[in-house]
């Protein structure tokens, strides 16, 4: 069968797609390459890939706020990515990606308004560390296919703290299953700082559309892909499952069938 | 590309030497009122750690200054839009007036002095020609910082310097604020 | 967006303006010729300036104001390195040795016998190269830089400046590599240091809070993990701190060489230039005096992360023969390198974008605007190479052509503004002739340890001490600051242990996404060694130490040291000083001897010289002596590489390596405020056969953690162990192996013998390990792990010296300074 081509998009300070596009290769996808600039000029349309994915980095420096101007740019000239949303294509975004999915509306909902924001992290400092992750059992997302409800996965950022716009908005995400992800301690357990590394709101990690065809992430599978990833493989004592790259697994297999 | 050389200075240039389009502004964004402010906590410790230690409180805010052609509207839009983030932030418009005098707050200001080049400004100015809006000839960004307690200016302004910023390539002015 | 790329930039309104000349400089005296270098801030000597008068005597001409700023920054310290090239009387008391160049006779000699096959390019390109990986396609570039002049002044834009130069360095080695790996070491003023500092100058914590901010925020923005580097404090840097900021990257073997071709386009692509940072490369050959203009800057990581993006695709396709950086003195000697290489070059200034349109021509030439590189295109390759860039939105603009005529020829519009020989410019730099001096102190001598035996509760409060000293104490809250895994390749990771939190001894990097590779585990690891405590001392024996402990740290992780690569960094100061410069000799000859011992070529190098500055009493000191080496070394397969936490109670510990009373410089003679005598000396055979050996034993999977001792000896190194890994150690002090007899429980426990590793193998393969690892001269057990979570020391007595909860030691280790960085 065909590997299916996935966009991988990237816009200066993007830095996290070399080992994005060699995840989804080891998975049997067919990564493409290209620049805000070849989008912007109609060389690239999204419309004609399987799958779409905004890696992490610092877009455009992060001068305006965590993934902010390409949040803008997704809005002026990524409109076909709404489209490509509706038909239940899978689109990716992940740490930096995420928040400007987030910002530019498209999660949680696909309402091109902005429920939802990121300040900086409670401790003030960017904050690179393996966090213990709770994934929610009733998401549809087609990412989390056969994945364990508690993985690891790391974080590295400095603007991670998710805020939402009003409280009845977290009923709204828990009622949809939209909350894909938690930050947890150990055991399992709703914790706060470090177990939280950013003091998100009800620890959210990830969003979700109710769909389960777009995920957003704060942390970052791409840098899970072999057990030598785990910052503990020389014990020997974790569980021995490559979370990051299963989660692309299932979405290259989603692409295939 | 250039860099008006009054810019980072926070005053407007007087209106003879402007293009009639080239409008000045400055708008101040602010982190809603129930969300922690690491940076101010942060700046908070330092200056307790430069000796100022009757200062109880340091809330911190981003400014940006920009000059182009743009309408009141236009800023309106990009502050919204584009310099803050509605979920977590306010942001205000700031009159070229010094704001009001005689309160218990000092509002500090630091610039990027003219002739250092700020690596923000392109980003800026893509996110406005991305947004739609015109584009703006310059735009610069500084901190604010209000510090609540008692401190003389001079000696506020001084650890600043030492602690928060650098005299050799930033300009800090302290004043106090309502 | 498409304003953010111009490819037709403007020209600088004073492009009709005529080009100034040096009025009356050929009939200048040499005192009038002093008086104008202190003025114009051009810092040549005496001679250099008459040499140049000299020169344009010949050429019958004026120079133009261009010219001689070309010259100054050509001949600079920092560009041409003259104290490490030029000649030396070197006096040890008992005899004076001649010395015609200080690098060709230290450490670019080592390298030259050592005549490694696996050394691909070494000190004449932007960085070191050696080859990686089995498969004969790549090559790894390695370079080290210090930029502390810049942070002295200004802490967070001088070491995120320096980062992103040594990056860029390593994006212009051969045809460009691809960055994989940054490190930083930082040599600063005690964090909790409060003392009356001069006007200007940075409180030490804050210069170090500053800098870690610079490095991150660049760093983190390029997306090259930052997994390895150094924190040392001492009173020694409260006014000149030291930064350090390393690169590695991977490129193609095919990458290595570069050469220009007459006709070729001279193309400067990234940033655009201003008037940032003119005269940085004069200005750090002078001392620190907070009057010196300030050469400071902040940087853009976005737009070199542009230049980063567009060059490799160039590269690969391979659209341009020669790349170099703008580091120190701009284009001034970016472009007169190129045309160095390349036997000539013409260019014309106003073809360069600027940022403002009021630069003079020599400024334009001169700026160290960040973030500009300058390459040599092949005419039919301009559009190709255009598109790439406009795609990445970066800026390239052609600033002129290699002409092959022995001459760099720089316009202006119509003008000409310069037009030199290469000749003159390369060799045309007069050698003089300077004095060092070394006298031996009588510390350096060997000596009883000043210590008393016995005191049992001593050694518990010596550790804790030693667990809380700044130079010993946990990292993690600057390490968490940087994102350490970026591009996915970060297997060993400076952070290890149960909790993610022990410190390692080396990161390694398995490049599997940066070369597009999903088979094989070929990685590299990269380790430092610094020891400053040391040279005051002695510098020989610190040169020594330094290289022993950056091996012996690649060692605990698996790393194969028979093709280690060295780099050195030194950092000295005033080499005007007699005895300043006798120190920095002792300490390039000890750099050869470890170099030749452990049979490990230098490939890289840079010296910083002239780090002084006034105290608040007004008084000039040198900050102290310190060289950084750091060594990379290939993993050859990364599924074997090790970390220091233990794994598992009941298992026997080794101790590789003898014991004796070093105390000198140690860390336990400064917490008892007492003199040691006993300086490290390494026996560099010795120490090889037993780092082979331990290697041998690690490649059978025989050893599950290893630890290397250092500062705080033994002692330090079982707690880190035992606390990172959660289980107890017990440790018996007379099975040590001693060289002479030590009495003293402290002088066992911290000493600060080199070339010691103490390793944990599994119990029920312990027979196996002492026949895999029989080539170790010194291998002893010593301990073994336990479950009940303690530290526990038996003495030679056969009681008890110690037994601390490591859940103590680790709270005692952890609080300095995520307390003091709070």
């Amino acid at each position: 069968m065909k590997a299916p081509r996935i966009l991988v998009l990237r816009a200066p300070g993007v830095n996290c797609d070399v080992e994005t596009e060699a995840a989804l290769k080891f998975v049997g996808g067919a990564p493409e390459p290209a620049t805000m600039a070849e989008v912007r000029a109609g060389r690239v349309r999204v419309l004609d890939y399987a799958m779409v994915v905004f890696p992490g980095g610092f877009s455009y420096g992060d001068d305006l706020g965590a993934g902010k101007i390409l949040a803008v740019q997704i809005r002026s000239y990524l409109k076909d990515l709404r489209h490509l949303v509706r038909q239940k294509r899978p689109v990716l975004g992940v740490c930096n990606g995420f928040q400007a999915l987030v910002k530019a509306g498209l999660l949680p909902f696909g309402s091109g308004e902005a429920s939802a924001g990121f300040a900086a992290n409670d401790s003030g400092r960017f904050e690179a560390r393996w966090v213990h992750l709770r994934l929610n059992t009733q998401s549809s997302s087609l990412f989390f296919r056969g994945l364990p409800e508690m993985i690891e996965l790391p974080v590295a950022h400095g603007e991670g703290k998710l805020v939402l716009r009003s409280p009845r908005l977290l009923e709204d995400l828990k009622k949809n299953h939209s909350i894909a992800m938690q930050y947890v301690s150990d055991d399992g357990k709703l914790a706060g700082y470090p177990a939280n590394p950013n003091g998100s709101v009800f620890n959210i990690a990830a969003l979700s559309n109710p769909e389960g065809n777009c995920l957003g992430l704060m942390p970052h599978p791409e840098r899970f892909t072999a057990i030598y990833h785990h910052p503990n493989w020389t014990r020997q004592t974790f569980f021995k499952h490559c979370v990051g790259l299963e989660i692309f697994r299932n979405a290259v297999e989603y692409c295939r069938s | 590309m250039s860099v008006s050389s009054t810019l980072a200075n926070g005053a407007a240039r007087p209106a003879a030497t402007q293009r009639a389009t080239a409008a000045f502004y400055r708008v101040e964004v602010s982190l809603k009122r129930d969300l922690p402010d690491p940076e101010g906590a942060r700046a908070l410790s330092l200056l307790h750690a430069a000796g100022l230690s009757a200062i109880k409180k340091v809330r911190s805010n981003k400014i940006y200054a920009v000059r182009g052609p743009l309408t009141l509207s236009h800023i309106h839009q990009a502050a919204k839009e584009l310099l803050c983030d509605v979920v977590t932030e306010d942001y205000k418009i700031l009159s070229p007036q010094a704001p009001a005098s005689g309160s218990r707050r000092i509002r500090v200001e630091v610039w990027l002095k003219p002739e250092v080049s700020d690596p923000a400004e392109d980003s800026i100015l893509l996110a406005f020609t991305c947004a739609g809006l015109p584009k703006p000839v310059s735009a610069r960004q500084g901190a604010v910082c209000y510090i609540e307690g008692r401190v003389a200016q001079a000696a506020l302004e001084k650890a600043i310097g030492r602690w928060l910023a650098n005299p050799l390539i930033h300009r800090i002015s302290a004043a106090p604020s309502a | 967006m498409k304003n953010a790329v111009l490819t037709t930039p403007k020209a600088a309104p004073s492009a009709a303006a005529p080009q100034r000349t040096v009025q009356e400089f050929l009939d200048l005296s040499a005192r009038g010729l002093a008086e104008l270098s202190r003025k114009s801030v051009w810092s040549l000597s005496e001679a250099e300036l008459l040499a140049a008068q000299a020169y344009f005597k010949k050429e019958s001409r004026e120079p133009t104001w261009t010219e001689m700023e070309t010259v100054a920054q050509y001949w600079s310290e920092h560009c041409r390195h003259k104290t490490f090239n030029s000649p030396i009387a070197y006096s040890d008391g008992s005899r004076t040795r001649r010395i015609k160049s200080l690098f060709a006779e230290t450490v670019a000699k080592a390298t030259k016998e050592l005549k490694k096959p696996w050394c691909l390019s070494t000190f004449k390109d932007n960085a070191g190269i050696v080859s990686f990986g089995k498969s004969g396609k790549w090559a790894l570039a390695l370079k080290a830089e210090t930029h502390n002049h810049p942070c002295a002044l200004e802490p967070y834009g001088g070491a995120a400046t320096g980062l992103g130069g040594v990056v860029r360095d390593v994006l212009a080695a051969g045809l460009g590599a691809k960055p994989v790996l940054a490190t930083d070491v930082f040599c600063f003023g005690r964090p909790d240091d409060r003392k009356p500092l001069p006007e200007g100058a940075v409180p030490p914590l804050r210069g170090l809070l500053s800098a870690v901010a610079g490095v991150g925020d660049y760093g983190n923005r390029l997306g090259i993990p930052l997994a390895a580097g150094g924190l040392y404090f001492d009173d020694g840097y409260r006014l000149t701190p030291l930064v350090f900021a390393g690169c590695a990257g991977i490129l193609p073997r095919w990458a290595v060489g570069k050469a220009a071709k007459p006709g070729d386009l001279i193309v400067a692509a990234g940033g655009r230039t201003g008037k940032d940072g003119i005269h940085g490369a004069t200005f750090s050959s002078t001392e620190l005096d907070g009057s010196a203009r300030a050469a400071v800057q902040i940087g853009h990581p976005i737009n070199e992360k542009k230049i980063l993006d567009a060059l490799l695709q160039a590269r690969d396709r391979k659209l341009y023969r020669f790349i170099t950086d703008c580091g120190a003195g701009g284009f001034a000697c970016a472009v007169t390198e190129l045309a160095a290489a390349a036997g000539g070059a013409r260019v014309d200034l106003a073809k360069a974008p600027l940022k403002t349109a009021d630069l003079e021509p020599w400024e334009i030439w001169l700026s160290e605007s960040q973030e500009r590189m300058v390459l040599a295109v092949p005419p039919a390759n301009l559009r190709a190479l255009e598109k790439i860039f406009a795609d990445s939105f970066c800026e390239i603009a052609v600033l002129g052509e290699v002409v092959r005529n022995g001459r760099i020829t720089v316009e202006h519009g119509g003008a000409r503004v310069a037009d030199l020989s290469l000749n003159f410019l390369e060799n045309g730099l007069p050698r003089a002739e300077r004095k060092a001096v070394w006298k031996a102190p009588k510390a350096a001598k060997a000596g009883k340890a000043t210590l008393n035996p016995g005191a049992g509760r001593r050694c518990a409060e010596i550790l804790s001490a030693a667990l809380a000293h700044p130079n010993v104490c946990s990292r993690e809250s600057v390490v968490r600051r940087y994102d350490y895994e970026v591009q996915a390749g970060t297997v060993i990771k400076p952070l290890q242990g149960v909790k993610h939190d022990g410190p390692g001894d080396a990161c390694v990097i398995w490049p599997r996404a940066a070369v597009g590779e999903a088979e094989g585990f070929a990685g590299f690891a990269l380790s430092h060694g610094l020891n400053p405590a040391y040279g005051k001392i002695d510098p020989y024996w610190m040169s020594l130490a330094c290289v022993d402990e950056a091996l012996r740290n690649l060692v605990c992780v698996g790393a194969d040291i028979s093709q280690a690569a060295l780099l050195d960094n030194f950092c000295w100061g005033s080499p005007d000083n007699p005895v300043v410069l006798g120190t920095l000799v002792r300490a390039a000859l000890g750099c050869y001897d470890a170099a030749k011992g452990f049979q490990t070529p230098f490939v890289s190098g840079k010296d910083s010289l002239y780090n002084e500055a006034k105290s608040a009493a007004g008084k000039s000191a040198p900050v102290p002596g310190t060289l950084l080496i750091t060594a990379a070394a290939p993993v050859r397969d990364v599924r074997k590489s090790v970390t220091m936490d233990v794994k598992a109670p009941g298992n026997p510990l080794y101790l590789l390596g003898s014991t004796a009373a070093d105390l000198a410089g140690s860390l336990c003679a400064e917490i008892l405020g007492v003199e040691g005598a006993g300086l490290p000396r390494v026996d560099s055979k010795t120490a090889l056969k037993g780092f082979r050996a331990v290697l041998a034993a690690m490649d059978k999977g025989l050893v599950l953690s290893a630890h290397d001792l250092s500062e705080g000896g033994l002692a330090v190194a079982a707690a880190e162990m035992a606390f990172s890994g959660e289980f107890g150690i017990r440790l018996e002090l007379d099975a040590l192996a001693c060289k002479g007899v030590i009495y003293s429980p402290e002088v066992l426990l911290f000493s600060e013998s080199p070339s010691r590793i103490l390793l944990e193998v599994p119990a029920d393969r312990e027979a196996e390990f002492v026949r895999a690892a029989k080539g170790a001269p010194v291998l002893r057990c010593v301990g073994r792990t336990i479950a009940n979570p303690i530290l526990k020391v038996k003495g030679l007595d056969g009681l008890s010296v110690m037994e601390e909860s490591i859940a103590a030691l680790k709270a005692r280790w952890q609080k300095t300074l995520s307390e003091a960085l709070a």
